[in-house]
């Protein structure tokens, strides 16, 4: 078993699929929203947008896109293979050190 | 695809239904059983009744504690154990012991279906993405199990020798079936119930009703869950109830005209437990001549089969007549009373009649 796939193993979510970052907690927040109307607005029972938070469901790539919709944003900004660094850091990037 | 709140329609055949019509086809039953005497026990039965008809009044609350997934893997563990109970039950403990356990099982697989919210049974138009691919590995678990509990059996019965097949016979007495409808009927809840992580906080999720409903949905819950171990605990604890009496039988005469032996007729009647117990009597008719004393019917092994279980085993340690030399009867009935809820608890009852030779009674019960 390679590197990647024991890493993939050891991180699977409750269904065996590898886990997909995101951004939806931060998002919600600063939009203001709870998970019930968040789950209203994508079409989804609340707990679903809780486990989705939480890395334990990969949303499918029609729910990928209605949360791209209710934010605005693009999915890249949404979710990602790898860790999400925090949106500040993204906006205001800190100097290299030299 | 689901807006708002998840509600799961109900069709026919739905996990609940399916399960009341379980009670209720188990109350009556347990009706016919208990015709003749209203007791303790049937009483809570139909208590049970009225609990899973409160319970099911109360929205689901996602998040409560039939959320953690914790208690949900206890609540499959019960109802397997339960199951595998009944499967190997004996057929003479069916009456009394099985249709208690089968109440549980009923109304275990209700609680089920409001930890898993119906989701096995739940129509597509109502659940999302994510509870439909649960529901899905769910079944295709549950099915797997049921082949091979069901592939298992049909190979021991008719691919093994016969003495596998008596001894599967011997093991699947009357709750199979039962095993197989839980099976087929319930294992993909099960198998949700196991899998399902622990639902989120109900920080903003629907908020649970605090009302006069709820509280005495909950109060009849714990009440439904004590009172089989209190009854079990009386078993134990409360006295032996104990009645007799006894009347001289009308002297016979004989084909020659004389009067025959003195007779008595006793009567007596034990009942030890609350609910959970049995009922013991004692009927017979002793005489006596001055020589001796002796039965005219009764104190025989048919008297040790005539105690009444209620939702408890009942087990005969000793069933005996004797003369004794000086011409003495005696008869004793010692009966061991056993909870199938507590094992622990037990209680011994002896019935005994002892009887001189002159009619004089020493002791009874």
């Amino acid at each position: 078993m390679s590197v990647r796939a024991k890493e993939d193993q050891k991180t699977a979510t409750a269904d065996g699929q590898r886990p997909l970052f995101n951004r939806i907690a931060v998002l919600r927040t600063e939009r203001q929203l709870s998970r019930q109307q968040l789950a209203e607005a994508v079409g989804v029972n609340y707990q679903t947008i809780g486990y989705i938070e939480r890395g334990e469901y990969n949303p499918s790539l029609e729910l990928a896109f209605r949360f791209a919709e209710v934010f605005g944003l693009p999915i890249e900004a949404i979710f990602s293979r790898q860790p999400l660094r925090p949106l500040s850091e993204e906006l205001y990037p800190r100097p290299p050190k030299e | 695809m689901t807006t708002g709140s998840l509600r799961p329609s109900h069709p026919l055949f739905a996990i609940d239904r399916v399960a009341v019509a379980l009670v209720i086809v188990l109350i009556g039953f347990g009706a016919l059983v208990w015709l003749e005497v209203v007791d303790g026990a049937f009483l809570y039965l139909l208590f049970l009744l009225a609990t899973a008809f409160v319970v099911r009044t109360v929205e689901v609350e996602p998040g409560a504690w039939l959320g953690v997934r914790l208690v949900r893997r206890g609540l499959v563990v019960v109802l397997t154990l339960i199951t595998l109970d009944l499967l190997t039950m004996h057929t003479t403990d069916f009456v009394n012991v099985g249709i208690a356990l089968l109440v549980l099982l009923a109304l275990g697989d209700v609680a089920l279906g409001r930890a898993t919210r119906r989701l096995a049974t739940a129509d597509e138009d109502r659940i999302d993405e994510r509870q439909e691919a649960m529901r899905n590995r769910a079944h295709r678990i549950a099915y797997a199990i049921l082949a091979t509990s069901v592939g298992l059996t049909v190979v021991v019965a008719e691919v093994a020798t016969p003495e596998s097949r008596r001894w599967l016979s011997d093991v699947l007495n009357g709750g199979a079936i039962v095993t197989f409808i839980q099976l087929l009927f319930f294992s993909p809840a099960m198998v949700i119930a196991w899998i399902e992580p622990d639902r989120i906080a109900d920080e903003d999720g629907p908020r649970m009703h605090r009302d006069l409903q709820t509280r005495v949905a909950y109060g009849m819950v714990t009440l439904a869950v004590a009172l089989p171990l209190l009854m079990s605990l009386s078993l134990a604890v409360a006295p032996v109830r104990v009645s007799a009496f006894t009347r001289p039988e009308p002297a016979l005469l004989s084909p020659s005209g004389e009067r025959t032996d003195p007779c008595t007729y006793f009567y007596a009647r034990a009942q030890a437990g609350i609910g959970l117990g049995a009922r013991i009597p004692l009927t017979a008719v002793a005489c006596w001549n001055g020589t001796t004393a002796y039965e005219q019917w009764g104190l025989n092994a048919s008297d040790c089969v005539q105690s009444v279980a209620e939702l408890a085993t009942l087990t005969t340690i000793e069933c005996r007549r004797a003369t004794a030399s000086d011409g003495s009867l005696h008869f004793t009935y010692r009966t061991l009373l056993r909870s199938p809820i507590l094992p622990f608890v037990s209680r011994e009852v002896v019935m005994t009649l002892d009887l001189t030779k002159d009619g004089k009674v020493v002791q009874f019960p």
